[in-house]
């Protein structure tokens, strides 16, 4: 076993973990943080995405003991303290970009990570969609959440706040 | 399902990551976008892992002379903006929105693409073509390989247990030089399933220096010598485009199965990439 | 027959395997109670259904099993079934006496059961010179796998559907049941209704080739006409209503037709990349037996809805409340629904076969009214009034000039009803049209342009109802063009990951329209039939007889899903 100290959406954890607890693994089992899913343990449905100092990165793809000092937020951390729900949040619910809701919590994620670092880039149809690529969805069929994520750029580019709440 | 154990050592120098290498057992954390799968699918079971993301310096990118270097821990996402001058970028930025999707490119490394081998991987072709020099960092000291003898099959390269790929040298393209990238795949998060590249001299509307890869053409990625040998010395027209796509269908290709594409399919798209590929270059530069 | 006819096609296809796919993968958690009894939480479509098999193998009572059902992950009929799974881990959870937990890997989902799909298809149809169809054949021989789970199941649904939307005068059709050394496979979204629909389309499509005919207007001269409905099919169904001409004509309408066909002869004289046009008037059946619904009304002026379906991810939750809320006048956030929990809902069968608005939004509909009729009742008891004196509105009794609300009601004694409902099945329909480039080196398929129009009868709640036909429209894209479960020569399975199993991203989405016609079901109240797997359906033909129409195919048998690039380039040569 080794201890991981690792900030997750504001709160310090120190973690006893073996080398090969995965970080996805790490923050649902050990965290008790189940927002973030497991579909696929390959890097490839994206329901797993998580911030890594500020970088949407596939948690299933790096251990726990990589994060060692690191600022990870997931989607629990996603609304602000006293519940308001990020504009991402409210957007989906809007746009219903969201059927099961299995993959949400990474689409979430994956978006806010692009948004905060650059909400300007919905304006480029290119970019999103590329952004976009990242991630499955079996139940929408990609158009809503589309929408949702654009949507949820305009509101951020108008309210820079919105962006870096943490 | 869930990897193996294994021990962890986290590297702080480069001497620490060559002293846990000794052992002949230890694999390297890179980026670890393909390791972490297949160790999560216990396809790979290494018993220790040096992770090597925080040796300070070793996510260098710099450019000396005409020279481009590449550190172990440079992720592929370090491509996608203007780091990279001249010509060579432009090609290291259209190939490198081939490779996977954003979230794994923000982790995922060049060099580690190349230590992995994977015959569907872009980036061993690239550095096979352009002739780049891979450093080996090992217990008895540096040596030097270039790309073209570095790659020996799928998942298999010259590096020996103990060593560390740790730089990648590229020489830049001279200003003018124009490059093209053609790639065949499923579907846009799939591998390629064939892909071309090209970088291509004009000295007074003649070819007087160019550069053919292929991705996924043959056991190990294809510096395409008759494509190129088709096109030295010609105008850049459709003719002798047409005849390099054809030399390197026919000549520089040696495809093997892969599921939806016979080998005559393969050997064809190979001909139509690098005409795409060459037409680029011309057309775009 | 044959002999007589003036033309007749024939045709072989493949309905590949397919994987379900939902992003969550199957999950069981069991938790032994003290006396022997059993808390199960599990991803699933139909939980009293497990209850009771797992009640029978264990040898308990129902009442001593607890499903609940949490959110769910996607099901697309993967999750309808009593997987052999489960019992695994309730019997090592009773062995243990202490909660075991099993989580599927996509390894494990990917190679093991279920896959969906799989038939062999061979078809003949004889058609007059008009293009009228006078008889139609289908022999299939369906992959149920290793371990027969439902068995005969799909392809009895396939042969039922062999006819879509046409008036054919003789038909025969042969099943076959064929165990093979795959996994075992199960409905998935579609369940027998998306291989019908290809075989017949295709066919449909080949004979308006070989006759030199618009595929529209092969189509439409074969028809069932909307005066023939109920129709009796000769497969034994009776559709209740539709008018197929109509859905043809909209979806012609949205797709600008007349100008496709002229941009395709345009490039053909141009030598430009060959595009197709590629049409699908499918026909499917939604849903099936009973459903339990019930209505309460609580002293605090709220309504708590009961269902026995099994939302998974199809927004139950939004759509039931506002069934109720619309039957007893009320604003739908004060309905509440509960289901999933069969320690609350005492019966139920599930959600599958598009069969949760259509069946158990039904049931809520009659409940709610009940519901009406029982307040109406106690009133005019209590006011010693005639029964047909007290009015209801808006959650207000009146008789004279006295009222109550139904809190008020609800304050003297419990006003609940119950509702167990078993409309007859229905038959929802449409017609999709696709435009395709074909590259003519490589083979790659570019749908240019894809119209989905629908006809689900009453929608109750549009947005959820455009979601599943965008959603089934997608994984009917997957179908088509991408997805394949593959064993190698030896029986092993090469698809384990989903870098082998390709499912599109929002890069494979072309610009797609969707529109709808209403014909509403006349069997139920309500109004609605099934919404939910239509583009499973409907997208997949289209877009292999768009394949087909670009290529110029006189022949189609090399043609068969997934076109990849592969499969077209060597259709093409």
């Amino acid at each position: 076993m080794t201890t991981v100290h690792l900030t997750v959406n504001g709160r310090p954890y120190e973690l006893d973990v073996e080398p090969r607890r995965t970080l996805a693994d790490a923050l649902r089992e050990d965290c008790g943080l189940t927002g973030t899913h497991l579909g696929c343990e390959h890097g490839v449905c994206g329901a797993c995405t998580v911030l890594v100092d500020g970088t949407a990165v596939r948690s299933c793809l790096m251990f726990a003991v990589q994060c060692e000092g690191a600022r990870i937020r997931t989607v629990e951390g996603l609304a602000a303290d006293d519940g308001t729900a990020h504009p991402l949040q409210d957007a989906f619910s809007a746009e219903h970009a969201l059927q099961c809701g299995f993959c949400t919590p990474g689409f979430l994620m994956l978006a806010a990570g692009a948004l905060e670092s650059d909400p300007e880039m919905v304006r480029d149809d290119e970019r999103l969609r590329e952004l976009l690529t990242s991630n499955l969805c079996r139940c929408t069929g990609y158009e809503a959440i589309r929408r949702a994520v654009e949507a949820a750029g305009q509101v951020s580019m108008r309210d820079t706040g919105a962006t870096t709440r943490s | 399902m869930k990897p193996a154990p294994f021990e962890y050592v986290a590297a702080r120098t480069e001497d620490d990551v060559v002293a846990a290498l000794t052992d002949g057992h230890t694999e390297v954390l890179a980026g670890g976008q393909s390791l972490v799968l297949e160790m999560n699918y216990r396809s790979r079971r290494p018993a220790r892992l040096v992770d090597i993301n925080r040796v300070p310096g070793f996510d260098r990118l710099a450019t000396g002379g005409d020279v481009l270097r590449v550190g172990p821990l440079v992720r592929h996402r370090a491509f996608e903006g203007d780091a990279v001058p001249g010509p060579l970028g432009v090609l290291l930025r259209r190939v490198v929105r081939h490779i996977a999707h954003p979230p794994i490119r923000a982790r995922g490394t060049m060099l580690g693409s190349l230590a992995y081998a994977h015959p569907a991987a872009e980036w061993p072709a690239v550095l096979t073509a352009l002739g780049a020099d891979l450093e080996l960092a090992g217990r008895d000291g540096r040596r030097t390989i270039s790309a073209g003898d570095f790659f020996l099959g799928p998942h298999t390269t010259a590096r020996r247990p103990g060593e560390l790929l740790a730089e990648a040298r590229l020489t830049l393209l001279p200003a003018g030089t124009r490059v093209g990238f053609a790639e065949h795949r499923r579907t846009h998060a799939s591998f390629a399933q064939l892909a071309v590249l090209a970088a291509v001299t004009l000295t007074g509307g003649h070819v007087s220096a160019v550069r053919v890869g292929l991705v996924n053409a043959a056991d190990r990625p294809v510096r395409a010598h008759h494509a190129e040998a088709a096109l030295l010395g010609r105008p850049l027209d459709d003719a002798a485009i047409t005849a390099a796509g054809q030399a390197a269908g026919a000549q520089d290709a040696d495809p093997r199965d892969q599921p939806y594409a016979g080998l005559d399919y393969q050997r064809h798209a190979v001909a139509v990439l690098t005409r795409r590929a060459l037409a680029q270059a011309r057309d775009e530069g | 027959m044959w002999r007589r006819a003036a033309v007749v096609v024939e045709a072989s296809y493949r309905q590949q395997l397919l994987a379900h796919t939902s992003i969550e993968a199957r999950a069981i958690l069991v938790r032994p109670e003290d006396d022997g009894a059993l808390t199960i939480w599990v991803s699933h479509q139909a939980p009293h259904r497990l209850r009771r098999d797992v009640a029978g193998s264990f040898g308990l009572r129902e009442e001593q099993v607890r499903v609940v059902v949490p959110d769910v992950g996607g099901a697309f009929g993967g999750k309808s079934e009593t997987w052999p799974e489960y019992f695994a881990v309730i019997a090592a959870a009773r062995r243990l006496g202490r909660p075991v937990r099993w989580l599927e890997d996509r390894a494990e989902a990917l190679t093991g059961p279920p896959h969906g799909r799989g038939q062999n298809q061979r078809v003949r149809l004889a058609a007059g010179a008009d293009g009228r169809i006078l008889a139609y054949e289908l022999h299939v021989d369906a992959d149920i796998g290793g371990y027969p789970h439902t068995g005969s199941f799909v392809p009895m649904a396939t042969s039922m559907m062999a006819t879509g939307a046409y008036a054919i005068p003789h038909v025969h059709v042969r099943t076959r049941a064929v165990v093979t050394n795959t996994a075992p496979t199960a409905p998935y979204r579609g369940a027998g209704r998306p291989e019908a629909a290809s075989a017949i389309e295709r066919t449909v499509d080949l004979l308006a080739h070989r006759l030199g005919l618009d595929p529209a207007e092969a189509r439409r001269v074969n028809f069932i006409t909307p005066d023939a409905f109920p129709y009796d099919t000769p497969t034994g169904f009776t559709y209740d209503s539709g008018d197929y001409a109509k859905a043809l004509d909209v979806a012609l309408d949205e797709l600008g037709y007349a100008g496709w066909r002229t941009e395709q002869a345009r490039r053909a004289a141009a030598g430009e990349p060959p595009i197709g046009i590629g049409l699908c008037t499918y026909v499917e059946r939604s849903g099936a037996g009973e459903e339990f619904g019930a209505v309460e009304a609580c002293a605090d002026g709220s309504f708590v809805a009961l269902s026995g379906c099994c939302s998974t991810g199809q927004g139950h939750e939004t759509s039931f409340p506002q069934v109720v809320a619309a039957v007893l006048g009320v604003a739908p956030e004060r309905v509440r629904l509960v289901e999933r929990d069969t320690a609350v809902v005492p019966r139920g069968i599930g959600s599958f076969a598009s069969r949760s608005m259509q069946t158990g939004g039904a049931a809520l509909h009659r409940a709610a009214t009940k519901l009406i009729g029982a307040a109406r009742q106690r009133i005019a008891e209590r006011w010693a009034v005639p029964v047909a004196d007290v009015t209801y509105e808006a959650g207000t009794l009146r008789a004279g000039e006295r009222s109550a609300t139904l809190a008020d009601v609800a304050a003297h004694g419990v006003l609940r009803a119950d509702e167990t409902y078993a409309p007859p099945e229905a038959f929802p329909f449409g017609a999709y049209a696709a435009v395709v480039e074909v590259d003519p080196e490589l083979g790659n398929v570019t749908v240019l342009r894809l119209v989905a129009v629908d006809d689900y009868g009453v929608e109750v709640n549009p947005l959820i109802v455009d979601g599943q036909g965008r959603g089934s429209t997608v994984q009917g894209l997957g179908q088509a063009l991408y997805e394949d479960v593959r064993y190698d020569a030896g029986g092993l399975p090469q698809t384990r990951s989903l870098l082998d199993y390709l499912i599109p991203t929002i890069s494979e989405l072309p610009p797609t329209r969707f529109a709808e016609t209403c014909t509403p079901n006349p069997n139920t109240p309500l109004g609605a039939k099934g919404a939910g797997e239509a583009g499973c359906i409907g997208a997949p033909p289209a877009i292999v007889n768009a394949v087909a129409d670009a290529l110029g195919l006189r022949e189609r048998d090399t043609l068969q899903m997934p076109l990849t690039p592969y499969t077209c380039w060597s259709a093409a040569r």
